[in-house]
């Protein structure tokens, strides 16, 4: 795999790795790509628009339902002096 | 006293009707085993001592006013990435350690108004990338008589066929996966592990609910009873076996286990076809693609804001890279980068969407020939051990990964030993919402295989 492309997939994936972590990691990710190389195999494409994967039952209707209590909400948050910890959203 | 290890749900719940055990004393029982071997086998992440006996001893008060269900009192172990309010919840990941759910799993909601009653939660490998293993080493060890697994791709039968148990993946929808942490949306399933395939038709029973919180959950609508082919045989059922599953790539231990099982359900009255099943060659290479690039997406919200571990970071995109290196694995890394890589616009159309295009040939193709047969059998896994798993991966999903793609149903149940003791499973793959059928194919073989299981009640 190019180097460039696997910048971009680090991107894409939110990840980073260092100089020594990607050449092992890199080469792992080559062996799945081998793996699964189906790129070769000849099939009609034109199905491809007619596929579901799942089917959907009734779909609820899109009213509003009470939400959870708020304590229950933040309790996974760190309390920090009767507040909680929000980390800043913009850059 | 009798010994918890050799008892099945059903014959739990004539003991504890007949009250010769209190819920209490059952959970009790259970919890000494668990805490006893856990230290060694490492199966539970969490043993839930104080909500399991409260949870008994209201079981309890249902059993004495007459009011029981199938379930109730009887203690069961699930995947820890199962969400249950108020105890931890981490997925086996780092990324969410010590997160504690605010709500319950549609499944665990129905196990609570059963009066089920949670010993603990099964450890798995993160995210349950790896299988659930540790589920059934709950079962097999005496931890629980039952546990609630989850199968993507085969993980509920394999945990089953390693540890010589009955493991049960449902047909998709069949099981609201309503607070189930997603990793491939189109293939994960809950589903059970237990001692017998009628205890897994008692579980399914009470786990089959329409869920309208997951929009592809359509539960039970006709109100099936799965145990209804409990004990009736197999005279007259149409089994099919395709050739592709006993290649090379199955050792000859594996073949003739499997093999002399169907000769024993055609000696019972089942009529055997050979068949080929061709699009299966694809199915390990398919499932690669969509399961990974199903878990880049499901796995993008883990960004240390809104879940879980949050790493540090001069602004906010440095944040989320920091909290993703440090809460992701190796394993999961690795497949959210070959999700993106599949998806990514270069190679969408040659991996992705052509992955899409074969599923729904395999699904094409099951749904010809279950036109002229009732159950597929296969051999659950080609003949690994869970230790060979991490570096065979693609060669131990070979078996079970079909009947992920195709949303089938498919239970697994021991049908021979290898030479070196280790159990062999075979696969009972059958149509669209045909768990009672397959159920009872399993049923009528475990009771000549394993008498000793049926002979108490």
């Amino acid at each position: 795999m190019e180097t460039s492309t696997f910048k971009l997939l680090c991107e894409a994936s939110q990840l980073s790795f260092t100089d020594d972590e990607a050449a092992g990691f890199r080469e792992r990710l080559d062996s799945l790509i081998e793996f699964a190389d189906i790129k070769s195999i000849s099939c009609d494409m034109s199905s491809a628009i007619e596929m579901n994967s799942v089917s959907l039952g009734d779909l609820r209707e899109d009213t509003a339902l009470p939400s959870l209590p708020p304590e229950k909400l933040l309790a996974n948050t760190e309390p920090l002096f009767d507040c909680y910890v929000i980390p800043k959203m913009m850059e | 006293m009798f010994d918890i290890m050799q008892e099945t749900v059903k014959s739990l719940r004539t003991r504890l009707d007949r009250r010769e055990i209190s819920a209490q004393e059952l959970c009790a029982e259970f919890l000494e085993v668990s805490h006893a071997m856990n230290p060694d086998l490492k199966a539970l992440a969490l043993i839930t001592d104080d909500e399991a006996l409260a949870a008994a001893k209201k079981a309890q008060l249902c059993i004495d006013k007459g009011s029981s269900g199938a379930l109730t009192g009887i203690p069961a172990a699930v995947n820890d990435n199962i969400m249950t309010e108020g105890i931890i919840t981490a997925c086996g990941s780092k990324m969410l350690a010590g997160f504690i759910p605010p709500y319950d799993a549609g499944v665990i909601e129905l196990l609570k108004n059963a009066g089920c009653v949670l010993l603990g939660k099964a450890a798995i490998d993160e995210f349950s990338l790896g299988g659930s293993p540790r589920s059934g080493v709950a079962v097999s060890s005496g931890f629980a008589p039952y546990s609630l697994g989850t199968d993507t791709g085969g993980a509920i039968r394999r945990a089953a066929a390693f540890y010589g148990l009955t493991g049960l993946r449902p047909t998709y929808g069949r099981i609201s996966r309503y607070g189930l942490a997603a990793f491939a949306s189109s293939l994960d399933q809950i589903g059970p592990i237990a001692k017998t395939a009628e205890d897994c038709a008692i579980i399914l029973n009470t786990i089959s609910a329409r869920d309208e919180r997951d929009a592809t959950s359509f539960g039970n609508p006709d109100s099936e009873d799965f145990t209804s082919g409990i004990n009736k045989g197999v005279k007259g059922l149409r089994i099919a076996v395709p050739k592709e599953f006993f290649s090379d790539n199955v050792s000859d231990e594996v073949k003739a286990a499997v093999l002399e099982a169907a000769k024993t359900l055609e000696k019972q009255g089942a009529e055997l076809t050979d068949i080929s099943v061709e699009m299966t060659e694809y199915a390990a290479q398919v499932f690669c693609i969509i399961g990974s690039a199903e878990a880049a997406s499901n796995l993008a919200r883990y960004d240390g804001v809104n879940f879980g571990l949050r790493g540090e970071g001069a602004g906010y995109a440095e944040q989320i890279v920091d909290s993703r290196n440090r809460g992701f694995g190796s394993e999961v890394k690795r497949r959210i980068m070959f999700g993106n890589f599949v998806l990514s616009g270069e190679n969408y159309n040659d991996y992705f969407m052509k992955a899409h295009v074969l599923r729904s040939k395999i699904k094409a193709e099951y749904d010809e020939i279950f036109k002229n047969a009732d159950i597929i059998l296969t051999p659950t896994v080609s003949d690994l051990s869970e230790k060979d798993i991490s570096t065979k991966r693609h060669l131990a999903d070979f078996c079970t990964v079909s009947a992920s793609l195709a949303g089938l149903p498919c239970v697994t149940t021991t049908c021979g030993y290898r030479a070196n003791g280790l159990p062999v499973g075979m696969s009972l793959t059958g149509r669209k919402c045909g768990e009672a059928v397959i159920l009872q194919a399993a049923d009528c073989f475990e009771r000549i295989f394993s008498p000793e299981l049926f002979g108490q009640f």
